[in-house]
């Protein structure tokens, strides 16, 4: 059975006819998926939305974070949600706007006199933030969305877009404005690239920049994985690319991510994928724990986890390999912590976005 | 362990060098992070340690902090009760009774993987343990006995298989249970022995991870799934376009008939699913493709899952065919056909020689007549029983025999015993027979000796029944009376329909339940349809001449029994001077009560003669009420049945009721039929139904035919001949008088 087949099977029977323009295809189809799994995500926003917009994520002492607000309004767009996108935007435009530019302060805490300590940002945060502006806008049909998207857009690339050291002319994304920065090199969470979200944020806004810089790193993370495994952490100097002195050297949760980006960006054949489809293929059982944390080099599984938003991942990334029709994504269940329960949804976009082939078994 | 003290010393350092940074900057710095109160007094990124990113490094660990080494899933592949007659509420199924031997289906994909296998029962405290057991047998194994001793709450047993025991596929268990009475004997005692088996927890027990895969293993999926009458998910149907509809239809019953038991409901999803509170064990994922395949996997949350690609224009039976285990079992079949003036043995119509162990026991036996097979008339009917009993039972030990419900022959089962009896006759009206699905019933009671002490230890048969006897069943002449058995047996998943206002008395769920207990093959006997009604739209439902009170249809699915109850409690309170008031109305009561008995009279002569007087319908609703009611009161539309239901009703027990009734008989029969708060059909048969000869009248047919047309309506026949001879009296007293006039 041949991919294709199911494409043409597919594209037979669900959409409506050859002729369709493939955008309007793509269209077609993610607006069935935003119908057809609205409980999916209903049962998402019921799980982790407070009533004011703000996004909780529980197991980090119910913390928010710039991250999970940008994910949610992803999400929100996503499903065509805009009264909960509008919510989340609120609530972050008056707890995480707190900065004298337009970034987000990356995280919120509850019960504590200052619920901002740290006014530094997260550019992943940022960037999902700036993206969900930039779809909403579109979707929900509102400028000031796009206005405050490029404002963002603008601050990410001139705070936490810096020339890569030892490659002239690429760049590379910092974590956040300050922390990552060092004399001697600089700290890169491959994690952060989400090229997909890069290249729609440059092309309404016109920051060319991040662009630019989603192309560069596609490049670093390529360069990763050619001798493993994409790692958490690295540090970039003059001398080249090493895992990381000082934090996680291991393909743990932020990592996870990479594929998944990958993938829905439309790059599914990335080097990143296929090492990590190849773990997966090697490890994962049904009803057995998928890895966690992984040491990059060795392949030697650290640490598992039974929820069933890992397994999605897993599921997408073993399907992406061409080994057959469907893939083993579970169902959703909210009955999940904020993180892989967010994953579990991303794979689900991105498989019906990048790889409709893949539907859950 | 050497990456984690890696990690721990740097986290240290980042630490460390958070406190040497809040030393230098205690202006900026609160706990380790650095606060950015103003844009102007940024710190520069000389200032930053790594201490600024030691929260953001553990973001996401916290996530599986509970959940670091997950325990590997156990999964029970469950017993799957095959008899529809054994009490249910929902996964608990009640055995009930001294000796009753349970058969269940197993399925396993791999033996070599399991040898465990547990019971989870719940008995009743007046079972004695030294004399209460279970016997399991699986595919003719004996393996021995488990005692019945888990009274206060739920407990399991366990039993481990010896090799070889089990085989791929379905296999065959029966369980015998043997409950003995701690203080009494007798029919009365065996009412208030049971035990509960817990369906969804008895069975194999398997390593999620081993659970086998390929067909058996998605057959186990099935039964473990449908276990607790969950539905089963079908996964993107909708996407066959204009073909999904034969493959809904076809999955919903080739399904159905490949499994034995209680219906199994479905539910047709998109490929983006919710999970449903617990993980699922088993469904079905439809896929377009180029070419049509089935493949058997193991989902992502561990269910086994059948795919079935389908390429356009494949029909399921293409697909499905190449699967053994899709195949029909053998309750799908039809009840046995038996033949009219012939003696149908017992064996024939699959009564294989019977034992009973028990002091109360009843059996049913459906079997079938042609459907233009009808007798109204006094024939007789025989039953030859070969049967023999044990010696030295209490005097008041019996047997009855009953055929659809009615008794014809109570035997004592004394004064021969120890020896056969062959060929006893027992000869009972044929008309108790109808066409279609019919009932024998054997029903057993032997008394305690002494019935306030335990009863004696006792392993033989009271009683056996021998497969040799037989049923004659006379000649009738080719004819047809209105019953909604004819069309109850000929339904299908596809008879179901639905209007816009029974869209709210019948989710989507209530039909794929519905569908799922029509699916077993009874129908394609004959085009039949069953309309959903709602209570609003009684109006629809074509009444012919019965004049059914609207109110009294609508209490009778309204009414519950516990409101019913209640609203008695109220008036025996309410009023405690009502009885002494009707005793003081002293004459003028009494002339009351014999001017109504003497109208009560009147009206029965007039229900005789008219017999399509509404009222005996309205009269026989007002005293009943039920989960559901069909109607087939329209002799023109004999295809067709209507269905009301209970607004608090529970659809999957109406579905069960009705499976069980296509299997077993005792279902909806006549014009009305009420399905009461039991699970029983409670029948109204029409009194003015007229029988319909369907072949020309002939010298051989006359007799039997004529006296079906009489027999319908006696006394209104006999008025009619009254008439006829009253006004031919007349004729022939007006034609002497006459004549003699002239003379």
């Amino acid at each position: 059975m041949k991919r294709r087949d199911f494409l043409t099977g597919t594209t037979a029977t669900v959409l409506a006819g050859p002729m369709m323009a493939q955008a309007a295809q793509a269209q077609g189809v993610m607006e069935a998926f935003g119908q057809n799994a609205r409980p999916l995500w209903q049962a998402w926003k019921e799980r982790f939305v407070m009533p004011d917009g703000r996004v909780v994520d529980k197991l980090q002492g119910q913390a928010s974070h710039s991250e999970g607000q940008g994910y949610g309004m992803v999400l929100a767009s996503y499903f065509d949600d805009a009264e909960a996108f509008a919510r989340m935007f609120q609530w972050t435009e008056r707890n995480l706007a707190v900065r004298a530019d337009p970034l987000l302060a990356w995280r919120w805490l509850p019960d504590t006199v200052n619920s901002v300590p740290d006014r530094n940002n997260a550019s992943d945060g940022d960037l999902f933030y700036a993206w969900a502006l930039v779809r909403a806008a579109a979707q929900f049909d509102n400028r000031a969305y796009l206005t405050r998207a490029r404002d963002i857009a603008e601050a990410l690339a001139e705070t936490c877009i810096v020339a890569m050291p030892g490659a002239e002319g690429r760049t590379a994304l910092l974590p956040a404005q300050f922390g990552f920065n060092k004399d001697t090199h600089i700290s890169v969470n491959p994690s952060y690239y989400m090229p997909l979200a890069m290249r729609e944020v440059a092309a309404v806004t016109g920051v060319s920049a991040l662009a630019i810089c989603a192309q560069h790193g596609e490049a670093l993370i390529d360069q990763l994985a050619q001798t493993g495994l994409v790692p958490d952490w690295v540090d970039i100097s003059e001398t080249g690319v090493t895992a990381s002195e000082t934090l996680s050297q291991n393909t743990g949760y932020e990592a996870l991510r990479v594929p998944l980006f990958m993938i829905w960006s439309r790059i599914p054949r990335h080097l990143a994928v296929r090492r990590m489809a190849a773990l997966y293929a090697r490890t994962v059982q049904p009803g057995v724990g998928v890895p966690t944390v992984i040491e990059p080099i060795s392949g030697t599984v650290l640490e598992s986890s039974g929820d069933a938003g890992y397994q999605a991942v897993a599921g997408l990334v073993t399907c992406s390999e061409g080994s057959g029709l469907g893939a083993l994504i579970p169902p959703f269940t909210p009955d999940q912590p904020y993180y892989p329960a967010t994953l579990h949804l991303f794979a689900m976009i991105a498989a019906n976005e990048t790889l409709p082939e893949c539907v859950p078994l | 362990m050497k990456l984690m003290d890696h990690i721990l010393r740097g986290l240290s350092a980042i630490v460390l060098a958070a406190f040497v940074t809040l030393g230098s900057a205690p202006v900026h710095a609160q706990g380790g992070l650095i606060l950015l109160p103003e844009q102007e007094n940024l710190p520069s990124e000389a200032e930053q340690g790594p201490g600024l990113t030691a929260d953001r490094l553990n973001l996401h660990r916290g996530s599986t902090v509970e959940d670091d080494t997950p325990a590997p899933r156990v999964w029970v592949s469950p017993l799957r009760l095959t008899d529809l007659q054994v009490r249910r509420n929902g996964q608990l199924a009640r055995v009930t009774g001294e000796r009753e031997l349970v058969a269940f289906d197993l399925y396993v994909a791999d033996p070599s993987r399991t040898q465990r296998l547990q019971l989870v029962t719940v008995s009743s405290i007046n079972l004695l343990p030294e004399r209460s057991f279970m016997r399991v047998l699986i595919n003719g194994t004996d393996l021995g006995r488990t005692p019945l001793d888990n009274f206060e709450t739920e407990d399991r047993d366990e039993i481990i298989l010896p090799p070889g025991t089990l085989r791929a596929g379905r296999n065959a268990v029966q369980i015998e249970f043997r409950q003995g009475h701690r203080i009494f004997c007798g029919p009365e005692a065996s009412f208030d022995l049971w035990t509960d088996i817990d369906l969804t927890q008895s069975g194999l027990v398997l390593d999620a991870a081993n659970g086998g895969t390929g067909a058996d293993g998605f057959m186990m999926g099935l039964a473990a799934q449908s276990a607790a009458l969950a539905p089963v998910e079908i996964r993107g149907i909708d996407s066959l376009g204009a073909e999904a509809e034969p493959w809904r239809r076809a999955l919903v019953r080739r399904l159905n008939q490949s499994l034995v038991g209680a219906p199994v409901v479905f539910d047709f999803t998109d490929y983006w699913t919710l999970e449903q509170g617990s993980r699922g064990h088993a469904r079905i994922t439809i896929l377009p493709a180029a070419q049509s395949r089935v493949s058997f996997q193991v989902g992502g949350d561990g269910a086994r899952v059948m795919v079935l690609e389908v390429a356009q224009g494949t029909r399921p039976a293409d697909l499905l065919d190449q699967i053994p285990q899709l195949e029909p079992q053998a309750q799908a079949d039809l009840a046995p056909l038996l033949s009219a003036e012939t003696e149908n043995s017992f064996a024939d119509f699959g009564i294989h020689t019977e034992s009973f162990s028990q002091r109360y026991a009843i059996r049913n036996h459906p079997f079938r007549l042609p459907d233009d097979w009808l007798i109204l008339t006094a024939e007789k009917a025989r039953i030859y029983l070969d049967y023999a009993y044990v010696e030295g039972l209490p005097p008041e030990s019996m047997l009855l025999i009953r055929v659809n419900g009615q008794s014809i022959r109570l035997l004592p089962l004394r004064g021969e015993g120890g020896a056969p009896i062959t060929r006893f006759p027992i000869d009972f009206e044929a008309r108790i027979m109808q066409p279609g699905t019919n009932t024998l019933t054997f029903e057993m009671m032997v008394p305690g000796d002494p019935a306030d002490l335990p009863c004696p230890a006792y392993d033989q048969p009271f009683l056996q029944i021998g497969e040799s006897s037989s049923l004659f069943v006379p000649y009738s002449p080719p004819m047809s009376i209105p019953d909604m058995d004819l069309a109850f047996s000929a339904l299908t998943p596809d008879s179901l329909r639905r209007n816009e206002l029974s869209g709210r008395a019948y989710s989507e769920s209530d039909v794929l339940t519905l569908s799922a207990a029509l699916a077993r093959a009874r129908g394609d006997i004959r085009p039949s349809t069953l309309h959903l009604v709602s209570i609003d739209d009684l109006g629809a439902v074509p009444m012919a001449h019965h004049r059914a009170d609207r109110k009294l249809l609508e209490d009778t699915v309204l009414i519950t029994p516990e409101y019913e109850a209640l609203l008695a409690q109220q008036e025996a309170a309410e009023d405690p001077f009502a009885a002494r008031r009707q005793q003081e109305r002293g004459f003028t009561a009494a002339l009351s009560n014999i001017w109504a008995l003497l109208l009560d009279k009147v009206y029965w002569v007039r229900d005789r003669i008219f017999p399509s007087n509404g009222d005996q319908l309205n009269a026989w609703l007002s005293e009943r009420r039920g989960q559901a009611v069909l109607f087939h009161l329209d002799p023109n539309r004999p295809g067709e049945i209507w269905m009301l239901r209970s607004a608090d009703s529970d659809m999957t027990k109406i579905a069960q009721s009705i499976a069980a009734a296509r299997a077993y008989g005792r279902g909806p029969r006549g014009q009305v039929s009420i399905l009461g708060h039991d699970g029983g059909w409670d029948n109204w048969i029409a009194p003015d139904r007229q029988p319909n000869l369907l072949e020309p009248w002939s010298f051989q047919n006359f007799r039997a035919a004529m006296g079906n047309f009489v027999s319908a309506r006696p006394i209104f026949y006999t008025f009619l001949m009254l008439l006829l001879a009253l006004a031919s009296a007349l004729v022939a007293l007006r034609l002497v008088i006459s004549t003699r006039e002239k003379l």
